[in-house]
């Protein structure tokens, strides 16, 4: 059992409840986020959930998302210095990524109603969500997420896919909160389409169910679970529709 | 310091503007030379703040430059950094080029504040600082350029990258980075970076003493980042993997160099040679390539295969090795020049046994050896036969690589005799702790003084009792011995690990080279350089018994200006011995903003169990699991720091 303030509300959360983020849900006060997921190992990238924490009479501003909570943590949501710090991190975001709706929608609910710095249009904030779902739960680990490294020359940060590794499951396009990835399935294709930092298709065959003739799953994908589970082949003959 | 026009470094502001220079305020936090050979410098600035020597600077394009250099490691991990240095940068380029309006510099200020505050790590966080600074202290010269529609003169600075762990260590590996390429499994491209500074990521994953832990951030807060373990990771995924790496891209240069000595610091300058195409042909007098990691170290530490791959890799750029080779032998330093090498790279190493003034000079007994000798017989010699009792005297890491040798090899008691106490052994904490849940004993505050035998043959040692005085110039307190408290240990075999020297005989001839008093190579630390112009030394023949990586870094550094040297025939290395100065009387892990970081334990990799490991050599520590290895990652506050400096020449440019 931990005890801890948030926002002057004192909060009593079990050993199961981690971070700041899953105590504040406990007690119903809402921290907005955009890079976290619950499934997937917070990654702490966007920056909005920030809040303010004073612990062993030291204090400092933490992401929610990723901090552990700790006995006697007193911990604000909501004061002016964590408000105005929210407004700066989601003016940043806005400047990457000004068309997203989710970006525009937090924007809104902090108040910003534009940004004030140079835009440079891109899908990608890189939260890396696709990359932590790609190895975390699918285990493909297709998506690789490539940070700037001077001494080997890598001049930006980058999301790419590994189209050999690729499974074509779709999970990134699932987690992805701007559309940077996409899918779409045509026929017996499916395409995977990732628009930045560096564009990139990838193109799957799709699987035709014996019986009613849909096409409902990326051949790739289903030879990766008969491998990784050991299932023979033909039980995807079918589609889950037709097998029971 | 004295002469400084203004400081801000760590918060402390000391502003001489305006005043007569007599009357100036004293700067008592930083130290930067005003002059250094033909460099005058004018400015500094970095992590803490910055220091103004003279006004000649704009500091508003120094703020420039820096967030510039600071934009080169921004990762990209989190938005604040990535993308809000960036803009800070880009909005000071558009001040100094005179578009600027008085909302940038609302807007700047902002940026510096929120990135201070929220960005990911702890270098994101401090970059802002002396851009904050400039814009509190110098706001006339931004209102002046906000004012002007003329692009400002623009300047080159002196720059380094740096990081507390990466200063540590003695080749100045790109530590934050090649974890953080772990941690987003980017296992190749990790060792790649390491290979960069060091070419034994096996042998140093597994043996180094990582100056870098000792240094890290993390160990004021909770404990350091186990840097050396997590290096070994790629290492070994790469080797467990059978993948060859490709070799890198040679470049163009023709010349024959020759390096004397296949350990550490040979085995460095020679892949860093072969990488500039240099024709390299490293000579030594053992059968196979390591030095005295392979000599030296024992295989339970360091297994053979480790070492083996890791020289097929500097074999494989090309790098020729004659073995069984000793200079001074059949081929002397004279001859290698008559051979056609423009250049020799010598790395002997400190392979000597110091003699214990215990017997006789010059008299042999029976079962009296020195831990070298010891260990080279062990590990690529003749082997030793086990007795019942064995002393090991000393209390550094060759006397720790005995004691463990000594049970594996099936001594039945092992007992090392350290003249100090515990606190004060030079060996690895760790190692000291393994060896003795291996079961070696320790006796402190004893010596030996005298060697019993009979026959020729080791019986044992008359010992005597030792007590701690005064601190010696090493800062160790110097033991004394205790009149009268003389007593008899019996032993079967006495192993001397009291120091180690270089072996210099083979310096004769018309091309010798100077040596010191301590019988080491005289060279320059930074650069190798000899006496001679064409000789370069490094590692321990430099040094006298020292560490791996130090060896790398020397093999490095010399591999660097031999090149300079064949390319251009001098050595100006001017603004990095400079900026070298500056560091090293800088502490990185400091800074005005407390850190606020939650307590995260230190992962360490599993051992083998000691009561089972003393029956073979077999490797004691196992690789980091992929899991342990990414939450080990996980751990690192990526503390880089850059350091910007004005300077000018004294003639003019």
């Amino acid at each position: 059992m931990v005890r801890l303030t948030i926002d002057n509300k004192a909060i009593e959360v079990t050993d199961g409840v981690t971070t700041i983020l899953k105590a504040a849900e406990k007690a119903h006060i809402s921290i907005p986020t955009l890079c976290y997921h619950e499934k997937l190992t917070p990654i702490g990238s966007c920056r909005l959930c920030l809040v303010e924490v004073n612990q062993n009479s030291k204090s400092g501003i933490v992401t929610a998302c990723n901090y552990p909570v700790a006995d006697g943590m007193v911990i604000t949501t909501n004061s002016e210095k964590v408000i105005n710090l929210r407004k700066m991190a989601v003016e940043l975001l806005l400047a990457q990524c000004p068309q997203s709706e989710i970006i525009q929608q937090l924007a809104r609910q902090l108040g910003v109603k534009h940004t004030r710095f140079a835009v440079k249009t891109q899908d990608c904030i890189l939260c890396q969500r696709c990359f932590k779902a790609c190895h975390e739960i699918v285990g493909a680990n297709a998506i690789e997420f490539t940070t700037k490294c001077l001494n080997l020359g890598t001049d930006e940060a980058s999301i790419g896919i590994d189209a050999e590794k690729c499974i074509g499951c779709g999970s990134c396009t699932y987690v992805c909160p701007t559309a940077a990835i996409t899918l779409s399935d045509v026929g017996d294709k499916r395409f995977l389409t990732l628009t930045s930092p560096k564009a990139q298709r990838i193109e799957f065959t799709l699987k035709q169910c014996k019986k009613c003739g849909f096409y409902w799953a990326p051949e790739k994908q289903l030879a990766f679970i008969c491998e990784t589970t050991g299932q023979p082949a033909e039980i995807f003959d079918l589609c889950p529709d037709c097998r029971d | 310091m004295d002469k400084v026009i203004f400081s801000s470094w760590q918060g402390n502001i000391v502003d001489n503007r305006g005043l007569a220079p007599g009357k100036y305020a004293p700067v008592n936090n930083i130290e930067l030379p005003h002059e250094y050979d033909s460099c005058q410098t004018h400015a500094f600035m970095s992590w803490d703040g910055f220091v103004v020597l003279d006004d000649t600077v704009n500091i508003i394009d120094m703020a420039q430059a820096y967030l510039n250099e600071a934009q080169k490691i921004c990762c990209g991990e989190c938005s604040a950094g990535y993308v809000g240095i960036r803009l800070m940068a880009e909005t000071l380029d558009k001040i100094l080029d005179g578009k600027g309006k008085q909302e940038d510099i609302d807007l700047l200020r902002c940026l510096g504040d929120g990135i201070r505050e929220n960005a990911k790590c702890v270098f994101g966080r401090a970059v802002p600082i002396p851009v904050l600074d400039t814009m509190k202290y110098f706001q006339d010269d931004y209102l002046r350029l906000i004012k002007q529609t003329e692009k400002a003169v623009r300047t080159n600075y002196i720059s380094r990258i740096t990081a507390p762990c990466m200063e540590a260590c003695p080749a100045h590996q790109d530590v934050p980075d090649y974890i953080e390429l772990i941690k987003n499994y980017h296992n190749t491209d990790s060792l790649a970076l390491i290979r960069k500074t060091n070419v034994l990521p096996g042998i140093c994953g597994r043996t180094c003493v990582a100056f870098c832990e000792s240094k890290c951030t993390r160990a004021n807060l909770d404990a350091p980042l186990s840097i050396r373990a997590l290096k070994r990771f790629p290492a070994d995924i790469e080797a467990t993997s059978g993948n060859i790496p490709a070799p890198a891209k040679i470049k163009k240069a023709k010349q024959k160099v020759a390096v004397i000595g296949a350990g550490p610091a040979g085995l460095a300058a020679g892949y860093n040679l072969a990488l500039i195409g240099y024709k390299v042909t490293i000579y030594d007098e053992l059968p196979a390539a390591g030095g005295t990691a392979l000599s030296g170290i024992p295989s339970y530490r360091l297994p053979r295969e480790v070492i083996e791959r890791e020289v097929e890799l500097v074999q494989g750029m090309g790098v020729k090795f004659e073995f069984n080779t000793k200079i001074g032998k059949n081929l002397t330093l004279d001859k290698l020049f008559s051979k056609g090498f423009e250049v020799v790279f010598i790395a002997t190493g400190a392979n000597k046994g110091t003699e214990m003034n215990i017997v006789a000079k010059g008299s042999r007994y029976d079962g009296l050896v020195d831990g070298i000798s010891f260990l080279y017989d062990v590990n690529v010699g003749k082997g030793v036969v086990a007795r019942d009792k064995v002393m090991v005297v000393g209390g550094g890491n060759v006397a720790i690589d005995c004691a463990r040798t000594c049970i594996r090899t099936g001594f039945k008691d092992v007992t090392i005799i350290y003249r100090r106490s515990r606190a004060e052994m030079p060996a690895r904490k760790e190692e000291v702790e393994d060896a003795e849940k291996e079961g070696v004993k320790i006796n402190f505050l004893a010596n030996p003084v005298k060697v019993l035998a009979e026959n020729g043959k080791v019986t044992g040692a008359q010992c005597i009792r030792m007590e701690l005085g005064e601190p010696d110039a090493g800062g160790r307190r110097r033991p004394i011995p205790l009149t009268g408290s003389e007593f008899i240990i019996k032993a079967d075999m006495l192993i001397t690990a009291t120091g180690e020297k270089p072996d210099l005989s083979f310096i004769t001839g018309e091309k010798s080279v100077r040596v010191t008093e301590q019988g080491t190579i005289e060279a320059d630390l930074y650069n190798g350089r000899t006496s001679q112009t064409a000789i370069f030394a490094g590692g321990d023949c430099v040094t006298g018994p020292a560490t791996i990586i130090e060896a790398i870094a020397a093999g490095n550094k010399a591999a660097k200006s031999i090149d300079q040297y064949l390319q251009t025939r001098t050595f100006d290395q001017t603004g990095d011995r400079l900026m070298s100065q500056i560091v090293e009387k800088l502490n990185l892990t400091q800074q005005r903003d407390e850190l606020f970081v939650a307590q995260n334990q230190r992962h360490i990799p599993e051992q083998i169990p000691a009561p089972g490991r003393t029956q073979s050599f077999a490797e004691v520590e196992k690789v980091f699991t992929a899991e342990s290895a990414i939450s080990e990652t996980m751990r690192c506050l990526r503390c880089y720091r850059v350091l910007l400096l004005a300077t000018s020449n004294k003639n003019g440019h």
